[in-house]
């Protein structure tokens, strides 16, 4: 009796005493969580790796369909997909009905602060990490690379936006909308910090193709000081790109955006792309802007006025597919179902055969890597940047080698009109490559080529496609110059965000 | 008092006193008589020599005397001051049904049993006084002999001895953090005859559709869509309707009347030294949908030892197999699919084809249902071992100490297997596939509590004080291949898949110690005050809030026993109780993992060869605050006991859920993209009351019980995220049927408000706002007209409103039950008033497109000029008005009045069966489910769903009637 009294006792201070922390310490299994991770150099590798994934997300939607705005905002090109209700939001971009609401505009911004974070993260965490300092300073470079090109897009499109070189909580204060100055500085300072611990393209091992390169980092920082009028350091680090002899030309035209001819000759940056079912990856763009008579969605259609304007430059039917065209053996007169199609023109460069397609019929995915910054388009930055400064020797230089590669004669001008002849050749180069609308905004050129873009249609046109097209009436100069804040963002703020005018 | 029943003990003769009370009989000296009066105190008088014996019986109070489960002890019923509920073992034993949930059906007020459809195996889910969350576990916490568990599957409804339900928050706090939905207490029945007794039950039943869906035949379908294309000026598709008959019955294709069988025996005995209790129990149903069916085995020992007078261990051990082919549920496709295609290839088709691949390809998305059943190789096999280990020591007198172990093992192996097959493009599989998915789970407790009790004079005390400890492990493999090598039953296994491979596997665990105490305190039996408190600390709260206190107080007062109101001829029995409490909804694993911000894998290209690698990014924007969500609640009732034969409990309540968990939004720079954040935002209220009568009685050996109960609980979300809404339910061609938002019942329906259907041309282009904008100009004659709600003269998503309510106005149990000489008659009923139902078929089934099926009547009911109507649109291929967009004309009535079960039996005669040392033998005839009286268009009123999405029909497995005849009896 004693000894069960005794014992029970034992059992029982036991029991009490088992109530130490061990006994409750259930960490999570099978994860790997963010406040320990960065830790060692296959984290750091992965997390880098998972940046770049920002830049296309899994899903069409994600990132992918954005590239497209530079040019259905322009005159290049309509949202293109004639049934309304189809990615109605994508339409009223289109047609500058653009309200704060407008879903396209909250998937970029949610997307570019995703890697702003993931970014930020990277550049944050790895100084504490265990290994050595080259692969540090190889690390962050990259991800300060990302960053810059994030913040690039942000800025682009909405002008200042909320600024954060360090990994945010919830608990954080929130943050305000930076000035767009300050957005710029924090894109330089990280390229350039970027540069020095980048490899150029040539030293960028076989497995590394396609990661940031010392001349990727020069040509945005050339790109962004060319957006900020900044032409004397905008042709220092074109220069700087020339002068590597890192790039050329040597690609013909038709195999710049060819699918089998990744990270080209002329390829600065490019997203790459591969199709795979089980990983859900590749490029959407080629199926988004496909015809709907040939496993397509048929948005982003090209004008008749980017048609004209190409008339008889050798690019043109690398550039567009139109209507009844002759494109390949499987498609001897092609179909763009203009009933769906705003234009009767479809988008040549992203265009697959049947053989570069993946198997399955009708699937958005393809291995086509998405061009975001080419020897063509910094040899175009430079000639702009040594023209606006009266260079003009130095212009048609790089003007001309870009001409040269199409066979184009030699461009003699001088002054504003060989500017002009540096835009027109922006325009051709780099048609439906997402440029077109940012290029009209940085030059101040976008209202009137917009009113050109609608008279040339309502009162002008006679083709049989897109005479008539009202696109652009809607367009407000003191409006749409930049992209509406989006509303959820400025709702979570609780008024801190101030929309950007006019909105 | 007239109608006291005398007999001879021993024998049946016997007599009644008559309206003036008297009585009389012819004996024998040494006879004992026997009185007694339902409601009353049975009393037996020896005669001994005597010639008058006058008798005044006693009202039974034994009924409030009985002791009561109130978790980690007991209480007198009398001296409740919670709001308890109690169904005794009998009544669950006497549904012929497969498990105890269904059984506790209409027996409690304000325990709604919600069926999860007809399947053989599925659970119903149980709420106790409506939802106490709206993202997380609505489900009470079941305690099987004071052990806590998650699951009472395998529990066998006949080795139920009783079940307390702890509705409010007062009584349930003991419980603390996983009581947020109520506790269900489960005693097991124990060894209590002194004799050795051998009871042995049988059933044999068939089950069939209490409903068949009414469809289009074939030439109706062909007659819809000729006309829904002609209304849009297109050719007909069918010239002759007529020729093609009646066509397929889909719905006879899929359903079959379906047997389930059930056996089961027990032994009982009991002595001074040990008792026992031993049972068995094989069921065996099948579904009346092909392809499914349940097979359930179950084995229980509960036996208690007497080591010496105030020592006793006992162990209760509960082995369950159950095996469960699940069906591919195809009763939403084969609603949908068109008539006219034949369940079958041609013969000369089927050639060179496998078995799976000879039926026909279907003309819409939908496909063939025959072909989903006869691929269907899905099957679950579940062992659960539930052991329960006790020792009782009363140390002195009053000071009771008692230690018990629980152990509930529970692994489960899924299988599933789908064959190659090609119907047609949107209807194949290219290779076969394999998977199977091992989970093991086990959860132990380890309960140690001292409870002292005392009386000193007027004044009743008692305190139990206890640490409660709990660990719970869940393992999980997962794998799968596909690309066998052939179809053949011998080789559906991972090591014969030659391509795919895929696996997965985890653990998750959680700990928790309990500190409990319970102090209760009567004084003169009048004043009764309880005290509950549970301070547990568990890993699964956050590591800064690691510990939580959950109090519950009540008191009672009982009037009747107060001099004023003692001795009245009216009020046996009245009580009013008050009481306050608090529980917690505990986190799930996802609200746990929501905790962390974790890695995920990303996948990104590089490499001259353009190689995918695998990279990493953080998944989600963790909450490290995370914690449950806390329900508090007010309970005022009172008990009434009335002319002997009535009793009257009623309860209201209000329970405020706070702290609820719900996902926000948060700002894009940190970093989680479309993701949001889960965290304590939300408040909750719930409002009720419960209202239970009964009333019993006997008349010459006639016995009748009956009662009703009927019960409210209507939630309101008093808060969520700034001005936020929760959406759910998609399908093709509804989006976002249930809504969950401020002020209003979570998961109402939202939508259009349609005023009529336009006659004419003119009426289309007079539906204006005020400036005379055409509201519908995509309209035509027969057409919608929809209500411009906001006047802004446009028809958009801000002319929706609320057009529905999933929560009924009441629900009801009516139980009855009558005995005569060896016939027993019961039925019970359940049923709820007042609430909407969306049958998700109808925009399918009655848009009349053409691309589905349609219910039969549809055609001649539709809207055209010879048949002008205000309530069925137009036919039309189209449908540019979007006639059948989310509306209020998809609202239905979904009040029910449900036969739940009702069954006559018939015991022998003891004089019969004596001679075979039988003691009992009944045989019986029932019906479980025999019929609904409901308003609704699809198959079952009673669809059930979550918090956020209730009340909408997905084409629901309906619940069978299930015709029986049993018999039991015990040697």
């Amino acid at each position: 009796m004693k000894m069960i009294k005794n014992t029970l006792f034992i059992l029982f201070g036991i029991l009490v005493l088992s109530s130490c922390e061990d006994f409750l310490d259930k960490p999570i299994k099978g994860k790997q969580l963010v406040s320990n991770y960065y830790s060692n150099i296959d984290e750091i590798e992965s997390a880098v790796l998972g940046s770049y994934a920002t830049l296309s997300p899994q899903d069409w939607w994600e990132n992918d369909f954005f590239y497209l705005v530079g040019d259905i905002c322009s005159d290049d090109a309509f949202k293109g997909n004639s049934i309304e209700g189809d990615q109605r939001d994508f339409g009223n971009l289109a047609q500058f009905n653009i309200t704060p609401q407008n879903e396209w505009l909250d998937i970029k911004w949610k997307y570019m602060y995703q890697g702003i974070y993931r970014t930020n993260l990277i550049i944050n965490r790895v100084p504490d990490a265990p290994v050595s300092e080259e692969l540090k300073s190889k690390y962050i470079a990259e991800a300060k690379f990302l960053r810059a090109f994030f913040y690039f897009e942000l800025v682009k499109n909405f002008g200042g936006v909320p600024l954060t070189t360090t990994p945010r909580t919830i608990s954080d204060e929130p943050l305000d909308r930076a000035t767009e100055s300050d957005i710029w500085s924090q894109i330089e300072k990280d390229l350039m910090e970027a540069i020095p611990n980048l490899p150029l393209k040539s030293e960028q091992p076989l497995e590394g193709q396609g990661r940031a390169t010392k001349g990727a980092a020069q040509a945005f920082l050339a790109k962004a000081a060319l957006y900020q009028n900044n032409c004397p350091d905008a042709e220092t680090y074109a220069n700087q790109v020339v002068s590597s002899g890192e790039y050329n030309l040597n690609d013909s035209f038709d195999q710049v955006w060819a699918v089998n001819n990744p990270n080209g000759n002329g390829s600065i940056f490019e997203i790459q792309n591969q199709y795979s079912e089980t990983f859900d990856a590749g490029s959407a763009l080629p199926t988004v802007t496909g015809s709907r008579a040939d496993g397509g969605w048929g948005f982003c259609t090209p004008s008749s006025h980017l048609e004209n304007f190409m008339a008889g430059d050798p690019r043109l039917e690398h550039t567009i597919i139109k209507e009844g065209q002759y494109v390949d053996e499987e498609h001897p007169e092609f179909d763009t179902r203009p009933s769906e199609n705003e234009s009767g023109r479809i988008n040549r460069k992203y265009y697959l055969s049947f053989a570069d397609r993946a198997d399955q019929e009708a699937h958005k995915r393809s291995p086509l890597n998405h061009i975001l910054m080419r020897y063509a388009d910094l040899l175009l930055i430079h000639a702009e940047a040594c023209s606006q400064q009266g260079k003009d020797e130095l212009a048609r230089a790089s003007l001309n080698a870009v001409r040269a590669r199409v066979g184009l004669p030699e461009i003699t001008l001088g002054g504003a009109d060989l500017l002009n002849a540096i835009y027109n050749e922006r325009r051709m180069e780099l048609a439906l490559e997402g440029h077109r609308y940012y290029d009209l905004k940085r030059t101040g050129m976008l209202e009137a080529a917009i009113a050109d873009f609608v008279d040339y249609n309502m009162n002008r046109s006679t083709d049989q496609y897109d005479a008539n097209n009202d696109k652009g009436v809607l367009f407000d100069p003191n409006k749409h110059y930049v992209f509406p804040i989006p509303q959820s963002e400025i709702d979570l703020s609780e008024g801190l965000l101030d929309q950007n005018p006019n909105y | 008092m007239p109608g006291v029943s005398v007999i001879i003990e021993g024998t049946t003769i016997g007599t009644v006193s008559d309206y003036e009370g008297k009585y009389s009989i012819e004996v024998e000296d040494d006879d004992v008589l026997v009185f007694s009066f339902i409601g009353y105190v049975t009393e037996k008088v020896p005669v001994s020599g005597k010639t008058t014996i006058n008798m005044e019986l006693m009202p039974d109070i034994i009924q409030l005397q009985e002791i009561v489960t109130v978790g980690y002890g007991t209480q007198k019923k009398k001296d409740l001051t919670g709001a308890l509920g109690s169904v005794e073992g009998e009544e669950i034993a006497k549904r012929q049904v497969p498990n105890v949930s269904e059984a506790l059906a209409g027996q409690i007020a304000g325990v709604n049993i919600i069926p999860g459809g007809g399947s053989p195996g599925t659970q119903p889910s149980i709420q106790i006084r409506g939802i106490s969350s709206v993202t997380g576990n609505n489900s009470p916490l079941f305690v099987v002999d004071d052990i806590p568990v998650d699951d009472i599957s395998y529990l066998d409804p006949k080795d139920i001895e009783n079940i307390q339900v702890l509705k409010d928050a007062s009584s349930a706090s003991i419980y603390g953090a996983r009581a947020g939905g109520g506790v269900i207490l489960i005693t097991t029945k124990s060894g209590t005859s002194d004799v050795l007794s051998f009871n042995v039950n049988a059933r044999y039943g068939i089950q069939n559709a209490l409903k068949t869906p009414d469809l289009a035949n074939a030439t109706e379908y062909a007659r819809i869509v000729n006309e829904a294309n002609q209304n849009e000026g297109r050719e007909i598709v069918y010239p002759d309707p007529e020729a093609l008959g009646e066509g397929t019955n889909w719905w006879d294709a899929i359903s079959q009347s379906a047997p389930v069988y059930e056996f089961g025996f027990d032994l009982n005995k009991s002595n001074e030294v040990f008792n026992i209790r031993s049972g068995f129990n094989f069921i065996d149903q099948q579904g009346i949908i092909e392809g499914s069916d349940f097979q359930r085995i179950n084995f229980s020992i509960n036996t208690e030892v007497n080591l010496q007078e105030n020592l006793q261990i006992g162990a209760n051990i509960i082995l369950s197999k159950n095996s469960e082919t699940w069906g591919p549920d195809p009763v939403w496709d084969a609603h949908r699919v068109e008539p006219i295609t034949p369940i079958y290839l041609p013969d000369y088709e089927q050639v060179g084809r496998n078995e799976f691949s000879v039926f026909s390809p279907t003309l819409s998305d939908v496909n063939n249902p025959v072909g989903a059943i006869k691929r269907n190789f899905s099957t679950v096999d579940f062992f659960r071992t539930f052991t329960n280990l006790h020792l009782k020591w009363s140390i002195i007198d009053g000071l009771d100490f008692m230690s018990r172990i629980g152990g509930y093992v529970s692994s489960w192996e899924s299988n599933y297997f789908i064959p190659d097959y090609f119907i047609e493009e949107a209807d194949k599989r290219e290779v076969s596939f394999v998977s199977a998915e091992h989970n093991n789970r086990i959860n132990l407790t380890w309960n140690n509590t001292l409870t002292f009790k005392r009386q000193w004079g007027d004044h009743d005390f008692s305190i139990m004080a206890g640490v409660i400890t709990e660990n719970f492990q869940h393992k999980k493999l997962y794998g799968e291949g596909n690309d066998l090598p052939g179809n053949q039953v011998d080789l559906r296994y991972l090591d014969a898949a030659r391509t795919g491979f895929y696996s997965s596997g985890n653990l998750e665990e959680f700990a928790s110690i309990s500190m409990i105490s319970r102090v209760t305190y009567g004084f003169k039996d009048r004043y009764l005050v309880t005290a509950n408190f549970n301070r547990i600390s568990s890993s699964i709260f956050p590591e800064s809030n690691r510990t939580a206190n959950f109090p519950g107080v009540s008191a009672a007062w009982v009037i009747s026993e107060e001099s004023f109101l003692k001795n009245n001829s009216v009020i046996d029995f009245l009580k009013v109780r008050a009481g306050y409490g608090q529980l917690g909804n505990q986190l799930t694993t996802n609200d746990i993992n929501a905790r962390f911000t974790d890695i995920a894998k990303e996948y990104y290209v590089q490499g001259a060869a353009q190689e995918i690698r695998v990279g990493a990014a953080p998944f989600n924007v963790g909450n490290e605050d995370l914690k449950w969500e806390t329900v508090e609640d007010i309970n005022l009732g009172i008990n009434l006991s009335l002319l002997n034969h009535f009793d009257i409990t009623l309860d209201v309540f209000q329970k405020n859920i706070n702290d609820m968990l719900f996902e926000r939004a948060i700002p894009s720079y940190l970093g989680s993209a479309f993701g949001r954040q889960w965290a304590n935002i939300g408040e909750m209220s719930v409002k009720g009351w419960e209202w239970t009568t009964s009333y019993r009685n006997s008349w010459n050996g006639f016995d009748l019980n009956v009662s009703i109960n009927m019960s409210r609980a209507r939630s309101r979300m008093e808060k969520m995220f700034e001005g936020d809404q929760l959406l759910d339910g998609n399908h093709q061609r509804l989006n976002n049927m249930g809504f969950t938002f401020e002020g209003q019942t979570p998961g109402v329906f939202y939508g259009y408000v349609t005023d009529g259907v336009f006659q004419d041309m003119e009426s289309v282009i007079n539906h204006t706002d005020e400036f005379g904008n055409v509201l519908q100009p995509n309209a035509q004659p027969g057409d919608f007209r929809f209500r411009d709600l906001n006047n802004d003269g446009l028809l958009n998503d801000e002319d929706r409103q609320v057009i529905g309510n999933p929560e009924p106005d009441f629900n009801y149990g009516i139980n009855i039950s009558m005995g005569f000489k060896g016939v027993d008659l019961s039925m019970v009923f359940t049923g709820a008033q007042n609430f909407d139902v969306l049958n998700a078929l109808r925009p399918y089934m009655e848009a009349g497109d053409g691309g589905y099926n349609a219910y039969a009547g549809v055609f001649d009911r539709a809207w055209r000029a010879e048949n002008p109507n205000n309530e069925y649109p137009r036919l039309s291929v189209v449908d540019a008005n979007q006639n059948f967009r989310y509306s209020d004309f998809y609202m239905e009535d979904g009040s029910f009045f449900r036969c739940r079960n009702i069954q006559l039996g018939y015991s022998l005669p003891e004089k019969y069966i004596s001679k075979l040392s039988i003691t009992n033998f009944r045989i019986y005839a029932s019906m479980e489910n025999p019929f609904v009286l409901s308003s609704f268009s699809g198959l079952d009123p009673e669809v059930g769903g979550s918090p956020t999405l209730r009340g909408v029909d997905w084409g629901y497995y309906p619940i069978p009637r299930t015709t029986n005849i049993g018999v039991s009896f015990t040697f």
